[in-house]
């Protein structure tokens, strides 16, 4: 063997053993990387998109509030349509009110009657 | 899902699990990937804690990626490698002033290997290896730790260092020649017998 060849040797050697030698994780680094990655794991059910725009939550829980995003539309939609027939009164619309209103009857009863005499009477019995 | 049940697992699987909420995956990933983002780490920085601060990065930006990881892209590993590779290449551009470990600072070895216990001289030995090292220039000292202390393939390496194979080949070859001309002179202290004499 050469000296070279010796050299060589050596040198497998040495890095042989540092394969070994590497130096541990202290508790410490451990503890770090852990909270690490509690703290960036998906929740069950959270989908694999963990970072949402800042801008999409809180119409998501609105959404939530009328069960889902279709029926958000939907109540959306019924309340332009009312705001717009509010605001704009169409003439069908004015015509059909005034008809309704004109041929209601009022008629005013008297619950408790006023006259006085009437309890007087009630009470001399 | 247990644990005993994840200890076979692939890497990548257990990455898709953690994504999927199994804290047990967590735990079993960073066991097996940690050790080794902190001992190539620490080859390459020859500073403890600056290689912890690396190591704990690197893992970061994997539990960062987990949820958006493709399958068959890469190899969870080899990914870690080459984050941290250049957190640590990063870091080494950063030094401003890096008081370098040279051969001199290794401990005088001539007057304590011969009656030393034979701990000690492993530890002077791999004080001496990271001083070589650190000699090295930085691509070399990447690839002859990838190679012949984490055990990568070649091909693995290329996909660490986004180079050809070609270039692993003749990094590691410059490298290991380099490192063995710069330890020629220490056999005796190392406690490696002279055959030659």
């Amino acid at each position: 063997m050469t000296r070279n060849d010796t050299a060589v040797s050596d040198v497998d050697a040495l890095l042989a053993g540092a394969r070994d030698e590497g130096p541990l994780p202290s508790d410490a680094l451990i503890a770090r990387v852990m909270a690490d990655a509690v703290a960036l794991q998906p929740r069950p059910g959270q989908g694999v998109s963990w970072e949402k725009p800042v801008g999409a939550r809180w119409l998501d829980r609105l959404a939530a509030l009328f069960g889902g995003g279709g029926a958000l539309a939907g109540v959306s939609i019924a309340l332009m349509a009312g705001l717009f027939i509010g605001i704009s009164r169409p003439e069908p619309v004015v015509a059909l009110t005034q008809a309704f209103w004109d041929e209601t009857q009022s008629e005013t009863v008297d619950l408790f009657p006023a006259d006085v005499a009437l309890w007087e009477e009630a009470t001399d019995d | 899902m247990a644990r005993d049940t994840l200890a076979e697992v692939p890497d990548e699987t257990l990455l898709v699990l953690y994504a999927r909420g199994d804290a047990d995956a967590a735990r079993l990933l960073m066991q097996r990937l940690l050790p080794r983002v902190l001992g190539y780490a620490a080859r390459l920085l020859s500073d403890r804690s600056e290689a912890e601060d690396v190591a704990q990065e690197a893992m970061l930006r994997l539990w960062r990626v987990a949820p958006d990881w493709r399958s068959g892209k890469a190899q969870v590993a080899t990914w870690v490698y080459r984050v941290t590779t250049n957190l640590c290449t990063d870091r080494l551009r950063g030094r401003t002033r890096r008081r370098s470990v040279t051969l001199d600072d290794a401990p005088d070895l001539a007057d304590e290997a011969m009656g030393a216990e034979a701990g000690l001289i492993a530890t002077d030995r791999m004080t001496a290896l990271q001083a070589a090292l650190d000699q090295l220039p930085e691509r070399q000292r990447q690839a002859v730790v990838l190679r012949h202390i984490e055990g990568l393939t070649n091909p693995q390496i290329a996909m660490v260092m986004d180079i050809g194979v070609e270039a692993v080949e003749s990094l590691t070859s410059r490298g290991k020649r380099a490192l063995t001309a710069l330890l020629a002179g220490q056999r005796t202290a190392l406690g490696y017998q002279d055959d030659e004499e």
